[in-house]
């Protein structure tokens, strides 16, 4: 019963590589039909032996796109459902793996992988093209030669213009979240009342690397860098009490600093308000608008639709991050500040706007 | 068996190119909220500079040799 309803299933979904198998037919007897023209067998003809031929060309091609194009994107075979255990009287016998048909399944895959549906479109592009400005110099035609040209080129720009790799944002918050929610508990259960201060360089021996510092109290006085410089391999730091630990933006400052090609130590905060904007809007493409304004003591930025907004809003929820220590992009621009200000810095405000779409931030230079 | 497009035909080719991949990479700019298109935008970017600097240096080619004809 389980095992008809399986097939059933599998008979109502579209099957497209069926589609595409029909249209490389047509596609093959339209080519097949030209050329016979083209070769005056038939009468079927558009006027024009070039034309012909170019028809007759792209059909075929067309005609192989569409037959590769169904076999990659044919589905697999359902698997059908197991047939219920018997009563056992004896214990069952353990069944052996199948190694064959488990290496076959992974190197469809790895080929499926490789001809992407991008890869497909732009090699096709890119063969008529070149096929076209062949035709083109053989038949001296300057409108055959127009079409190569553009197949061509553009075949080779969609294979150049391919993103590397794509992630999905959902991911991106489901990765990051828990990690955050350990970090809120730890400081909550080991009883760290104090503001996250983020360090700037001085205080640390690797003075290319971030640490943010919690104190045991609060309004305890910020520790000295020779202070932080003994303790700095240790987690726990006892004068004065508190914790040194790796915030949660740490790497992505890294990255910051390597799309700038730049350390934020060698830099001013002139810098990072010039740069700021252009790096995450255009370079990194991890916000719609940033705007940043530096006076005296105190950075306001402003950050709208950033793929980190609903991380945001879920450390919202976490006491010890929120306002603390910050999420990883509050907490990344936290610790380009304070390399390249030189000074302490800590969230003093950190507000959403209804809508989530804009993070307002608000850092104090100590 | 020559190629059938002249100088001048392949600089009105590279000028329509140029101002179709220059406005696509503007409006698939960052700016305008695009940040979901999954393309690379700073290679089409700089494929769309690369074939306007080729089609100024054939209007350059062409000034100059306007110019240099009596």
């Amino acid at each position: 019963m389980m095992a008809r309803r399986a097939c059933a299933r599998g008979r109502d979904r579209m099957r497209y590589d069926y589609v595409s198998y029909i249209i490389a037919i047509l596609c093959f007897m339209l080519g097949a039909l030209l050329f016979t023209g083209y070769a005056q067998h038939i009468g079927l003809t558009t006027g024009s032996e070039v034309t012909d031929l170019v028809i007759t060309e792209f059909s075929a091609i067309l005609g192989l796109v569409f037959v590769g194009l169904g076999y990659a994107i044919r589905p697999e075979k359902p698997t059908p459902a197991p047939l219920p255990a018997p009563t056992p009287s004896t214990p069952p016998k353990p069944t052996e793996p199948k190694p064959r048909k488990e290496s076959e399944k992974r190197k469809r895959a790895q080929l499926k992988r490789k001809l992407g549906l991008t890869n497909i479109v732009s090699l096709t592009l890119f063969g008529t093209g070149v096929a076209a400005l062949t035709a083109s110099i053989l038949y001296s035609s300057s409108t055959i030669a127009f079409i190569g040209l553009g197949l061509t080129f553009w075949g080779a720009i969609f294979l150049y213009i391919r993103t590397e790799k794509h992630i999905e944002e959902a991911l991106l918050d489901k990765t990051t979240f828990p990690s955050l929610v350990t970090l809120n508990k730890m400081i909550a259960e080991l009883g760290f009342k104090g503001q996250a201060v983020y360090l700037p360089p001085k205080y640390l021996k690797d003075f290319e690397s971030s640490k943010v510092f919690i104190a045991k109290q609060e309004k305890t006085k910020l520790p000295t860098p020779k202070q932080i410089q003994k303790e700095e391999e240790r987690m726990f730091v006892t004068n004065p009490e508190g914790i040194l630990l790796t915030p949660p933006g740490a790497d992505l400052t890294k990255l910051f600093e390597k799309t700038l090609d730049t350390s934020f130590t060698k830099v001013d905060l002139q810098y990072l308000e010039r740069n700021l904007p252009r790096l995450l809007v255009e370079d990194l493409e991890i916000a719609e608008n940033l705007e940043i304004e530096a006076k005296k003591n105190k950075i306001c930025l402003k950050i709208e639709n950033t793929i980190y907004k609903n991380i945001h809003a879920e450390a919202g929820k976490l006491p010890n991050i929120r306002g603390s220590m910050g999420c990883p992009i509050c907490s990344a621009i936290a610790c380009a500040i304070a390399k390249a200000a030189g000074k302490p810095v800590i969230i003093e405000r950190d507000q959403t706007s209804e809508d989530g779409q804009t993070i307002t931030i608000e850092y104090s230079l100590l | 068996m020559t190629f059938p497009l002249t100088f001048w035909d392949i600089s009105l080719w590279l000028a329509i190119t140029a101002i179709i991949l220059l406005i696509t990479s503007e409006m698939l700019s960052p700016y305008y909220g695009k940040i979901n298109t999954r393309i690379n935008r700073k290679r089409l970017r700089n494929v769309a500079f690369a074939v306007s600097i080729l089609f100024l240096a054939i209007v350059a080619i062409r000034i100059i040799s306007m110019v240099l004809t009596p």
